[in-house]
């Protein structure tokens, strides 16, 4: 077994000036504790085998092996290493607290290494030892033991990774520039003596052991170079082959892959989660029955357009298309034929010659210079194994300093590229006809354009114009880069477990700032483009196209269809199953009745010739109160339910939120008020509550407020309400009008 | 049952909840071919060439077969006009529907395949010719046809082949009412296409009659191309326009605060995979229905949705969520694409690879002006050679993703036909999640004359690469057999598959070099693969002697009983149960020690 997992300490200050901040902003520490709680995460929901070991330094108690009442004080181990869990996770979200007292971090990044080599010793697998220090360095210390931490690092090979200072402008003593200060939070603070002799030594240390360093405000996209390993390097060998004649033994390594989730979701059974679900798929006629149809009584068939083929067995077998694995070259071709838009598949992937064969290194390192030299690629037939069909791909040379690869990215086949075409735009003169011409921008408008690119690049060289001499490459910032961005999904899933694993019984988690935060513009550029935005504004014409008519999809087939065909339409068979034939055939509904409420509310407000939803709204309103209202018990709630179901939709759908909204406000109250309490229940269950932003944009409701407004009274009767619920779900399974004996406690 | 390669084309897999919307429900493509039947259309050529009405028959053929493989819910259609005969509901003359609009299927392609190896004088005698039609109502007929058809057709387009560019030269009237209707057929939401052929030394001139029948959307307005001489121009042509393309979605795309312009996200590149089959009643053939239910293995009680949960286990802990939560953690905000900035083409890395690309047109339909926004932005993109980043978020229940809009100007080739469109492609960018660390160790690296001799290779070994020349292999061989089955043919056609090297080509135009490249790179006696000299670990047969020594000194009993068991390799554990004679299953650790634990009664 390969030695791949990791141990990690983390090494957190909870001293004083950890928890300095303006009013209303967050500390250091409260970033540090967001950021570890991350970097746990995602080892507990990848279900890494890593381990982490969690270090407290300026806790006033001292619990650590190497103490001894003079030195290796106010250092506790809060959990030593072992395998990130929801227990870890509980522990740093309410054991990391700030204090007082202030430590050592040398002392602390003493115990963090011996931690690591002791708890590692005697234990198979770990290939790699990684210590995280997050402090701001406020605190003392003594550089006494230096040359000790230093050479522990590197004897251990250990990786130091830092978050805390900006440690970038090494230039203190450049007397044009105000006073050195660090961001931490997005917050400018003056740093104090104290911390500008700690990063003397920080960086000192970090140069001898060749470690890195980052801000509080880059904590995150840190985090990324914390956690690259946990997916082992598999190769897939095969030999590359230029005719029979040439063949390379090489090893291919994928480089980029779409990530999937580790698990997926499991279905289970909401009333009792530990039951097991099984699920079936039957086969049935076409009759008015339904009649089931035996494995034995079927046959696999195919359709060939509006003809179906049937086929036995043996005739699939074969028409099967058989191939060997291989990776074999078809020809070189210009990379101009090779487009970038063509790529297939889910990944790229890294070529290189199979491992100690120097023979096969030379001769794919002598193809891929080749390639680079005369800027040209291969085109190559890729066969995985003997199940996989035939793929077409290109392979691209790819030169680093310290290593030589080819770049394999799939193809796709002519069966998988649609040619469509597009009107041509007026880019250039020979592009322009009098019928685009009409879309041509001006040169102001050209203009505002160049202005917003310019201002809005992601990849400035950072700070003043004057610091030219400095190499331009390394100095270049780049926003976003992809390799330091996280999936917000999956950080916003790893959250939600957490949180529902921790609190079963509380709603969903709100998304983290940090992770909201990069799926804006940077603040600079957006402050910095501003002017230019509004002169777009100003020069370009752009007009939002009325939302009643942006839903023309349906209205324009429905009259184009009208036009040529009139009357002789098919009954369309959309989503609401209440229209149909019966619909067109019924006579002008002008009431909401208490028959068929929802079929009539569906018809008044789908007549065609005038919007009639206000008036249907209302009369539906009343039918539904007054039906609750007249119920025995909740003898008549499932209609209701139904009816206020139907208005609900409808009313998203007819984008009128307001109306339902502003009935739903006092209906609520009516249903507490004339004791239906159970009824309002109901509502809440069925998430009939207001519609919120989310479902509807005219909606002046905000989630949060229709969560509030269906949250307020459900906690109090939590154990009814359950019940509730479950019953609730039988009504709808069976029949309703034989429910009506059900009448709640 | 789901429809399967480009029939899905419009719709996005993880679009679910977007079905509702009217935009993304994938309708149906409704195609007709009008076919001019007059005299010169059948002329052939000197060298037994095709007639132009042979060209359109086989073109009408390819396109059948490419619908039935492509999107087999579209309708087609044929129509002849300009013979003797008539067959039409209106009874106008010398207009004749060959086929109704219907779904593709093996009947039609047959009939094709019989009238395209007729001869000329086989048609006259059971169609003739007549020029004496009025093309009004030809394009009539075709738009009745249309509007008869009993399925629902979201997209309409007759193709007009002929090679006289001026068929009613004598009579303004007819002239003059051809045009009425065909701006009738535009109203309505017909296309009309011009498929012009060209005679042998003459020329085509759109401008005399045609010109004014065409009426194309904006959005699709390119310059008409020029006349088909050849088959595979013609239907190149045909190809390019016979689905209606369809956007994915239309959304919007946000430059700042207040200023967005709409825009059509197309795609035009996606695995087109081999369709399932479905399941026949084995006794009449019919096609069955499949319905799907969730029950309780205890009690084979059968759930409904709402008795459900959705749930996730780590470390022993389930956790559970409604169905509601799990989308609405994916959830967040408005879809649409929002400018984070611009970087230069050049950090757009070439293995930033992870799902296929999209491509962004104007929408004129959802922000008006929103055209001339785009084609500034993207001028300006190209020429300062950058690519905007945005957040993607496709659907409002979709995460987003971040993407590199990267320009892209308009290609024609020489005939005119566009290439690649212009607009920009939506490059999907990878997240730190989706880098794998790839350790590569320290190699040797080749010397000039080596690469040298590559070099010469690759020269020799040089080609136009084009995916359109490739068709897939496995695609091909299944539709081939399916084709044969459908057609009652002997044998499924013959299948070249292109994705095989042309050992021979190759070998004749580099044989040589490879050879001498042979020579420069590998060492004498060089076997590929073959197992080089390796640790005395490695080698299977020492590895299997330790193994065996290993085995014999242990005493399995012993071990079982003091529970050492788990210290053992799979390995030994294996050639300790097969020397005992333990009845064992499983392959993985766990197992094994069970199965020797229990033998010997050890818990």
């Amino acid at each position: 077994m390969a030695a791949n997992k990791e141990a990690i300490a983390i090494v957190v200050d909870v001293g004083p000036s950890m928890n300095q901040a303006p009013e209303g902003e967050t500390t250091a520490l409260q970033t540090a504790i967001e950021a570890i709680t991350m970097i746990v995460q995602r080892k507990v929901f990848a279900e890494s085998k890593d381990e982490v070991a969690v270090i407290l330094f300026g806790t006033a108690d001292t619990d650590n092996p190497l103490a001894n009442d003079e030195s290796y004080e106010n250092i506790t181990i809060l959990r030593p290493l072992g395998i990130a869990d929801f227990d870890l996770l509980n522990l740093i979200q309410n054991d990391i607290q700030p204090s007082n007292m202030s430590a050592d971090y040398l002392d602390a990044l003493v115990v963090g290494i011996d931690h690591l080599v002791n708890a590692t010793q005697g234990k198979k697998g770990f290939g790699f030892k990684r210590l995280i220090l997050m402090s701001d360095l406020g605190g003392e210390f003594g550089d006494d033991q230096i040359d000790t931490i230093i050479n522990g690092i590197k004897g251990t090979g250990t990786e130091l990774n830092v978050i805390g200072p900006s440690l970038d402008d090494e230039d203190d003593n450049d007397s044009e520039k105000p006073g050195p200060s660090t961001i931490s939070n997005g917050h400018r603070k003056e740093r104090t003596a104290q911390q500008r002799a700690g990063e003397a030594m920080l960086r000192h240390i970090l140069q001898e052991v060749d470690g890195e360093c980052y801000s509080f405000s880059e904590a995150l996209p840190a985090l990324s170079s914390f956690q690259s390993r946990q997916i082992k390097q598999t190769a897939w060998k095969c030999q590359l082959e230029i005719t029979s004649g040439i063949r390379i033994p090489i090893c291919s390594y994928a480089k980029l892959k779409d990530f999937k989730l580790k698990q997926s979701w499991k279905r289970v059974y909401a009333k009792e989660p530990s039951e097991e679900v099984g699920t079936l798929r039957t086969y049935h006629m076409n009759d008015e029955e339904e009649t089931e149809v035996d494995r034995e009584d079927m046959i696999e068939g195919h359709r060939y357009g509006n003809t179906l083929v049937p086929m036995s067995e043996d005739d699939k077998a074969n028409m099967k298309y058989k191939a060997e694995k291989c990776f074999k070259i078809l020809g070189f071709t210009k990379p101009e034929n090779v487009k970038r838009s063509h790529y297939l598949g889910d990944g790229s992937s890294f070529v290189v010659a199979d491992k100690g064969d120097e023979a096969a290194a030379v001769a794919l390192s002598s193809l891929v210079q080749a390639l680079y030299e005369t800027n040209m690629v291969a085109i190559v037939r890729k066969v995985y194994n003997a199940a996989s069909g035939p793929k077409l791909g290109c392979l691209i040379p790819h030169i680093k300093a310290d290593y030589e690869c080819l770049l394999y990215v799939e193809l796709p086949f002519m069966e998988d590229v649609r040619q469509f075409t597009f009107g041509s735009l007026p880019i250039t003169k020979d592009n322009i006809s009098t019928a685009n011409s009409k879309f041509a921008p001006s040169d102001k408008q050209l203009d505002a354009v160049d202005k917003l690119i310019t201002t809005m690049d992601l990849c400035q060289s950072q700070g003043d114009e004057e610091e030219e001499d400095k190499d331009e490459e390394e100095e270049q910032t780049e926003y976003l880069k992809a390799k330091s961005t996280f999936n917000p999904h999956f950080q916003r899933l790893y959250q939600c477990l957490q949180h529902r694993g921790l609190n079963p019984d509380e709603p969903l988690a709100e998304l983290s700032p940090l992770v909201a935060n990069y799926l804006e513009p940077p603040q600079e550029i957006l402050s910095r483009c501003e002017e230019h935005l509004e002169r777009l504004n100003k020069v370009f014409k752009l007009e939002v196209v009325k939302k009643k008519e942006e839903k023309t999809g349906e209205n324009q087939f429905k009259e184009s269809d009208e036009g040529e065909a009139g009357k002789a339409k098919k009954p369309r068979l959309d989503d609401d199953l209440e229209g149909g034939m019966a619909d067109i055939t019924r006579a002008k509904v002008t009431e909401v009745g208490t028959v068929t409420p929802v079929e009539d509310f569906v018809a008044f407000i789908n007549q065609k010739d005038e919007d009639k939803f206000e008036e249907a709204s209302q009369q539906m309103q009343k039918r539904v109160e007054q039906i609750v209202l007249d119920s025995f018990g909740a003898q008549f709630y499932p209609k209701a339910m139904d009816c206020l179901q139907a208005l609900r939709k409808h009313s998203i759908k007819k984008s009128e939120p307001g109306l339902y909204n502003t009935f739903m406000k006092k209906f609520k109250d009516v249903l507490i008020a004339k004791g239906r309490r159970d009824f309002w229940e109901q509502v809440v269950a069925e998430n009939q509550g207001l519609i919120s932003k989310m479902e509807s944009e005219e909606s002046t409701v905000s989630n949060e407020e229709a969560k509030q407004f269906v949250s307020e009274e459900e906690e109090k009767d939590e154990e009814e309400d359950k019940q509730d619920e479950g019953d609730d779900a039988d009504d709808l399974v069976s029949n309703r009008d034989i429910t009506l004996i059900f009448v709640p406690p | 049952m789901a429809d399967f390669g480009f029939a899905r084309y419009g719709e996005d897999e993880e679009n679910e909840e977007d079905e509702s919307d009217p935009q993304n429900r994938a309708g149906r493509d409704g195609l007709i071919f009008l076919i001019d039947c007059s005299k010169s259309m059948f002329d052939e050529g000197d060298d037994d060439e095709d007639s132009h009405f042979q060209l359109c028959l086989k073109c009408a053929k390819t396109t059948l077969q490419n619908k039935i493989i492509s999107s087999d819910k579209d309708l087609m259609g044929i129509v002849f006009f300009g013979t003797e005969k008539s067959s039409n509901p209106s009874d106008f003359k010398h207009i004749f529907i060959y086929q109704e609009l219907d779904q593709p299927g093996a009947p039609r392609i047959l009939s094709l395949e019989d009238m395209t190896e007729e001869d000329a004088k086989t048609f006259s005698k059971e169609y003739g010719h007549n020029t004496g039609f009025a093309l009004h109502e030809a394009l009539w007929t075709c738009q009745n046809m249309f509007s008869n058809s009993s399925q629902k057709v979201s997209s309409k387009r007759v193709m007009l082949f002929t090679n006289n560019d001026n068929p009613h030269v004598s009579s303004q009237q007819l002239q003059r009412q051809a045009r009425t209707k065909a701006s009738d057929l535009s109203e309505t939401g017909i296309d009309l296409e011009l498929m012009h052929l060209q005679k042998a030394g003459e020329s085509f001139d759109v401008s005399k009659f045609y010109k004014d029948l065409l009426f194309t959307s904006d959005d699709e307005l390119t310059d008409l191309p020029d006349p088909a001489e050849r088959m595979d121009e013609l239907l190149n042509r045909v190809r390019t326009k016979d689905h209606k393309k369809r956007a994915l979605r239309r959304i919007k795309l946000s430059l700042g605060e207040g200023l967005s312009l709409g825009v059509g996200v197309y795609g035009l590149v996606r695995s087109c995979p081999k369709p399932y089959g479905v399941k026949l009643n084995r006794e009449t053939n019919e096609e069955l229905k499949s319905h799907y239910k969730t029950y309780l293995k205890d009690t084979g009680e059968v759930l409904m949705p709402q008795d459900l949960k959705k749930a996730q286990t780590y470390g022993g802990c389930r956790i559970l969520f409604e169905d509601d939560e799990v989308t609405e953690i994916k959830r967040f905000g408005e879809s649409g694409l929002k400018l984070m900035g611009f970087k230069p083409c050049s950090k757009l890395k070439k293995y930033y690879h992870v799902k296929p690309a999209q491509f962004l047109y104007p929408d004129e339909s959802t922000v008006i002006g929103s055209t001339t926004l785009f084609t500034a932005l993207l001028k300006k993109c190209l020429e300062r050679d950058v690519f905007a980043l945005c957040r993607y978020i496709p659907g409002k229940n979709m995460e987003p993703r971040f993407v590199a809009l990267l320009p892209q100007a308009e290609e024609v080739d020489d005939h005119k036909v566009q290439v690649t469109p212009p607009g920009f492609h939506v490059i999907f960018m990878p997240f730190a999640d989706d880098f794998r660390k790839v350790k590569l160790e320290d190699a040797p690296r080749a010397n000039k004359d080596q690469i040298d001799k590559a070099k010469e290779l690759v020269k020799k070994l040089q080609f136009k690469f084009s995916s359109e020349s490739f068709e897939n292999p496995v695609l091909q061989k299944y539709w081939r057999n399916i084709e044969a089955l459908a057609l009652d043919r002997d044998a499924p056609e013959e299948m070249t598959d292109y994705t095989m090297p042309n050992e021979k080509g190759m070998e004749k135009r580099a044989g040589k070099i490879i050879q001498e490249f042979k020579d420069l790179v590998f060492p004498d006696g060089y076997e590929p693969g073959a197992k080089r000299k390796a640790p005395a670990s490695a080698d299977p047969v020492a590895k299997k002697a330790k193994l065996e020594g290993a085995v014999a000194l242990l005493d399995v009993k012993k071990e079982a009983q003091e529970g050492r068991l788990g210290k053992l390799t799979v390995a030994v554990l294996k050639e300790l149960i097969k020397r005992e004679g333990i009845p064992a299953s499983g392959s993985k650790k766990a197992d094994l020690v069970d199965c020797i634990n229990s033998y010997y009664g050890v818990s």
